[in-house]
């Protein structure tokens, strides 16, 4: 397997530990309002996600994606920073604003679904293509 | 441009998704800002009776089998996600499934959104001509 498909595999597997760690998250407030659990749960998991999307943002450099691929990885972190944000509100005091906290989740959700097919249409595009990184074979003479 | 029926179909499932968003800014009204969760209970009823239009429309529409299913699918699992709330005494484990269960419901949308835009896009009659059973040939 060459170097920029396992790359790009590693970008992969990046994505679906984040949509993963997502619905953890998502499911953490859950607990939190329906089965009693601590508030710090939901709160230190959300640092934990943030770290993730940074990562599924270093995973697209390395891996040499294109522009469009590396944006939305982007978008990825930004709005997982706006959640963060966010939630500093809702943690605050009553403030309408902080209702938005949830509803970022649903768009932090939706990237990374888009993020996560991008991902897995560059897989494809590497391994179809056999592209393995290194310079492209040159036309035999027969 | 599709029939009358497919734009309705694709408008319904994108009302759908806006419904989903809308019921979890109410819930953030609630839980952060003080609001009374009386709107997050109507909001219920308003994706719950939108589902049912969705579903209805995909057949209305002569959706393939696929989308039907998923159309279906997205009904019953807008019914078992205003039951979760109701487990909290006996089974909260299950009941913090809510949260997650609005994700879900907001993913099956968004792929009805997608099914029902390439369905609009279709003619009507190249469409029947794969899920409809052949005529039999005029002379």
């Amino acid at each position: 397997m060459g170097g920029t498909s396992l790359a790009r595999r590693v970008y992969l597997w990046t994505a679906w530990l984040f949509l993963a760690a997502v619905v953890v998250q998502v499911f953490f407030i859950g607990l939190q309002l329906f089965a009693g659990a601590q508030k710090e749960l939901h709160m230190g998991f959300g640092y934990l996600v943030l770290l993730l999307s940074l990562v599924v943002v270093i995973a697209a450099f390395v891996a040499g994606l294109p522009s469009r691929s590396k944006r939305w990885a982007g978008a990825l972190f930004g709005v997982t920073l706006l959640q963060v944000f966010l939630a500093g509100l809702a943690y605050s005091g009553p403030n309408p604003v902080a209702a938005l906290h949830p509803v970022n989740a649903l768009l932090v959700f939706w990237v990374t679904l888009t993020v996560l097919r991008d991902a897995q249409d560059q897989v494809r595009t590497s391994t179809t293509s056999g592209d393995d990184g290194t310079e492209p074979a040159t036309a035999s003479a027969r | 441009m599709g029939s009358p029926s497919r734009q309705v179909f694709f408008w319904s499932t994108w009302a759908f998704v806006a419904s989903v968003v809308l019921q979890v800014f109410f819930i953030g009204l609630y839980l952060f800002a003080g609001y009374d969760i009386g709107l997050h209970f109507l909001g219920a009823l308003i994706v719950t009776l939108v589902s049912l239009v969705v579903l209805g429309m995909a057949f209305v529409a002569r959706a393939d089998g696929r989308t039907k299913r998923w159309a279906g699918a997205l009904f019953v699992l807008t019914i078992i996600q205003g039951s979760l709330p109701g487990l909290k005494g006996s089974l909260p484990l299950a009941s913090a499934l809510h949260p997650v269960g609005a994700l879900v419901l907001f993913g099956v949308g968004l792929l009805l959104v997608r099914d029902a835009k390439e369905l609009a896009r279709m003619p009507l009659a190249a469409s029947e001509a794969g899920s409809a059973p052949a005529e039999s040939p005029s002379a």
